[in-house]
């Protein structure tokens, strides 16, 4: 008689843990690993280190292990930071304003050079190995003080040459043999930059009284202190000496005579003092400045 | 008809039957699944035997020096016979087969302010313990050359952490860990700690973090815990962004594990009474096994044998394939100990497991010997046959050869429990079938096998290969 088999059993066979553990052919990867090859929903990376290409929500990059280091990178809103360019034809960008920051270096290889042109494709600027060259236009330069322009016809500027002078009133005496300050014949300024200077000075003057029988013939001398130091020819004022036979007894009319001079200084930044002193040449007489007709007068040859 | 019938009941490494989660008198299953069981089936594939005993650490328990419940047990050695574990307020020094008890400095040692110990790991030099406090929690370093704590050593370097738990993880010079719903990262070779790396939201928990195939894998559950998500975040732990993830649905996690290049995850269905095990599979995860109890967390897990280790319940459970000829089980192995299991873990091969009564009795334990409190019971058998029932005449027991006091007490259940058989008792030192022909059992409609090794022996276990149930037909 056969015996009937109650062995509990499953209406399908348990599969061996080799099998049951098995990601199934075809079925979606949570990330996959292929030597220095990841790829993942939120990330794409290749290569190991920081010799890494990869994608993530940031944008893509090249030369770093994450997008935040790496020295090229693009960003979603298509913004590139590299550490340097190479670019062979550059099409235009179709939308204007481009930012750039860094150096741009253009040619090497080859002569390098930028053209700007206007909407009917006329060259209107060019840069190249040879310089600048602008094409009916100005060049312009300008700051919160002042402006230059330069044109085909030249260099317009308000303030390319800036200059002052100054005078006084009234007459200024001294006896002494050693040079005096004339007192308000003096300018200072300041220079941004070394420049040249152009000064310019016209005296009045001359010596009176003394012994004319005796003493060497009276004149007043003059000299352009720069920043203290006696500078360039001394101004020769001679009196004009008269006899005014119209008076009884007759007297002697002195008369002054003018002197000027002129130099070019070349001075470096900073502050500078201009002054005229003046003296007499022997301290029997006395030296005349008549400061109303003394001018002293400078111009900078640039801004 | 056949007036016969016989059962067999072997291979019981299948483990658990299918439903045994949900019903512990299931129709469904194999011969060599159980309804209910707490038994060992992984150490002799093939063999049904004891559970492993527990036997205390030399200082291991209330009476030694392990006067709290220890909460994690680091699972890798720091020296030869050496690792670490921490407890509520203490620092634990331990060996294969002893909690340390002085020394200089003397330990165990206790944290200043530490009121719940979370996680300890080594990195490189030194061993980096995370730690709660009666507000927020911190991070202590421990230079392993001389084991002089520096409990805020977290604090002071960056942000305190969370109140929270503390999972953690290590590889090579980089270690992540979780800070409520932030992921902290201490990368060495940098000495940057950033406590909040990543930001997971208001209302998320990180509760594990592992490192599998050059990336973390992140598991946080959301929205108080009823629902978790798995991140994948970069190897080098230093950008700010992940790298994908996969949902786990309206279903918390308890822990991440890899074994052999799979991630499996221990997780929870609110909906059901059971909880899973399962494995990330693609962008799936796959719901392996079932279990109940309660949910394991990142503390809770080891392994054993080539299968996870985890705590439910109060009882070590263990899922997996001793080898991988053989299908995966799930099966309720050890007791736990005390009621309240802390960390397990396996730094030296053997399970060393945590527990405390939730009173003054604490040990630190480890896997020696055979369990007497071990059972296991088959699935129920309908043994109908139209009219008649059936009647069991014979049992036989095919056995390892058994050594002097080794043992068990095989009865039969029918009628889903309602009637038990007397119990036949499998015992003699050599011998390897064991045959009983007086059955106190009458007809019956449906049948179960139970194995209690009440009466067994602590040092000689009684390995069963097949039961086989020999019976007739009856009419009634």
């Amino acid at each position: 008689m056969k015996s009937k088999d109650l062995t509990p059993k499953l209406p399908y066979s348990l599969p061996p843990a080799e099998m049951e553990l098995n990601i199934p052919i075809n079925e979606s990867q949570l990330g996959a690993r292929m030597g220095g090859l990841s790829m993942y929903s939120n990330k794409f990376k290749r290569g190991y280190g920081d010799n890494v290409f990869g994608s993530d929500e940031n944008g893509i990059w090249l030369g770093a292990a994450d997008f935040e280091d790496a020295p090229f990178r693009v960003d979603m809103a298509g913004n590139v930071i590299a550490e340097s360019a190479t670019l062979g034809d550059y099409l235009e960008k179709a939308t204007p304003g481009q930012v750039v920051s860094g150096e741009i270096i253009v040619g090497g290889s080859v002569d390098g050079k930028i053209l700007i042109k206007n909407s009917s494709d006329v060259t209107k600027v060019r840069l190249d190995q040879d310089g600048i060259t602008i094409d009916d236009g100005l060049l312009t330069i300008k700051n919160d003080l002042a402006t230059t322009i330069i044109d085909s016809g030249g260099l317009v500027s308000a303030a390319n040459f800036p200059f002052s002078s100054v005078t006084g009133s009234s007459t200024q005496t001294t006896t002494s043999t050693s040079y005096q300050d004339i007192t308000g014949l003096s300018v200072t300024f300041t220079l941004e930059r070394p420049q040249q200077v152009f000064v310019s000075y016209v005296v009045r003057g001359y010596a009176s009284g003394g012994d004319l029988s005796t003493t060497a013939f009276p004149y007043a001398l003059f000299v352009l202190d720069v920043d203290g130091v006696n500078t360039g020819a001394e101004g020769f004022c001679p009196a004009q000496i008269r006899q005014d036979s119209f008076s009884s007894p007759a007297t002697t009319i002195y008369i002054s005579s003018e002197a000027n001079f002129q130099t070019i200084l070349a001075l470096g930044s900073g502050s500078h003092t201009l002054k005229m002193k003046f003296k007499t040449n022997n301290g029997a007489y006395t030296a005349v400045c008549d400061r109303s007709r003394t001018i002293l007068t400078y111009f900078r040859m640039g801004a | 008809m056949d007036t016969d019938f016989n059962i067999e009941f072997s291979d019981f490494h299948n483990g658990n039957a299918p439903l045994a989660h949900l019903d512990n008198k299931t129709f469904l299953g194999t011969k060599g699944h159980s309804s209910e069981a707490k038994a060992d089936v992984i150490s002799k594939p093939g063999f049904l035997t004891q559970s492993p005993a527990l036997a205390d650490l030399t200082n291991g328990n209330q009476d030694g020096v392990v006067s709290e419940l220890i909460r994690f047990i680091l699972d890798k050695p720091t020296a030869s016979d050496t690792t670490y574990a921490i407890g509520t307020t203490k620092l634990f020094k331990l060996s294969s087969t002893t909690v340390t008890n002085g020394g200089t400095p003397s330990f165990p040692q206790t944290v200043t302010d530490m009121t719940e110990g979370e996680s300890v790991v080594r990195l490189k030099a030194n061993l980096y313990g995370f730690y709660n406090k009666a507000s927020g929690g911190d991070i202590l370093k421990m230079p392993l050359s001389t084991e002089v704590i520096d409990p805020d050593w977290g604090s002071t370097t960056d942000l305190a952490l969370e109140n929270a738990p503390h999972p953690s993880a290590v590889k090579e010079d980089i270690m992540v860990f979780g800070n409520g719903r932030y992921l902290g990262v201490y990368v060495e070779g940098l000495a940057v700690l950033d406590t909040q790396k990543l930001d997971f939201g208001e209302g998320s928990e990180v509760v594990d973090v592992v490192f599998h195939s050059n990336v973390w894998w992140i598991a946080v559950n959301f929205g108080e815990g009823k629902r978790g998500q798995i991140y994948l975040y970069d190897g080098s732990a230093i950008s700010n962004i992940l790298s994908d993830e996969a949902g786990v649905g309206d279903q918390s996690i308890g822990f991440l594990y890899v074994l052999n290049g799979i991630i499996y995850i221990a997780y929870d269905d609110k909906t059901s009474d059971g909880y899973s095990i399962g494995y990330l599979s693609g962008s799936s995860i796959k719901p392996l096994r079932y279990f109940s109890g309660s949910l394991p967390d990142f503390r809770q897990k080891a392994l054993y044998r080539n299968t996870i280790l985890f705590v439910s319940g109060g009882d070590i459970w263990s899922c997996g394939a001793s080898v991988e000829q053989l299908p995966v089980q799930i099966s309720k192995l050890a007791d736990g100990g005390h009621a309240t299991v802390g960390g397990i873990a396996s730094p030296f091969g053997v399970p060393i497991i945590a527990s405390s009564d939730g009173s003054s009795n604490h040990r630190l334990a480890k896997f020696s010997g055979y369990s007497t409190n071990s059972n296991w019971k088959s699935v129920f058998i309908d043994v109908t046959d139209k009219r008649y029932l059936g009647k069991i005449h014979t049992v036989i027991v095919m056995t390892k050869p058994l050594e002097a006091d080794a043992g068990c007490d095989i009865t039969l259940e029918g009628n889903q429990g309602d009637v038990t058989s007397d119990s036949m008792i499998v015992t003699g030192t050599g011998a390897t079938r064991h045959v009983f022909r007086s059955v106190n059992l009458n007809a019956v409609e449906d049948i179960r096998v139970v194995i209690d090794y009440a009466s067994g022996d602590s040092t000689h276990d009684c390995p069963i290969r097949k039961v086989v149930l020999l019976g007739n037909f009856a009419e009634r």
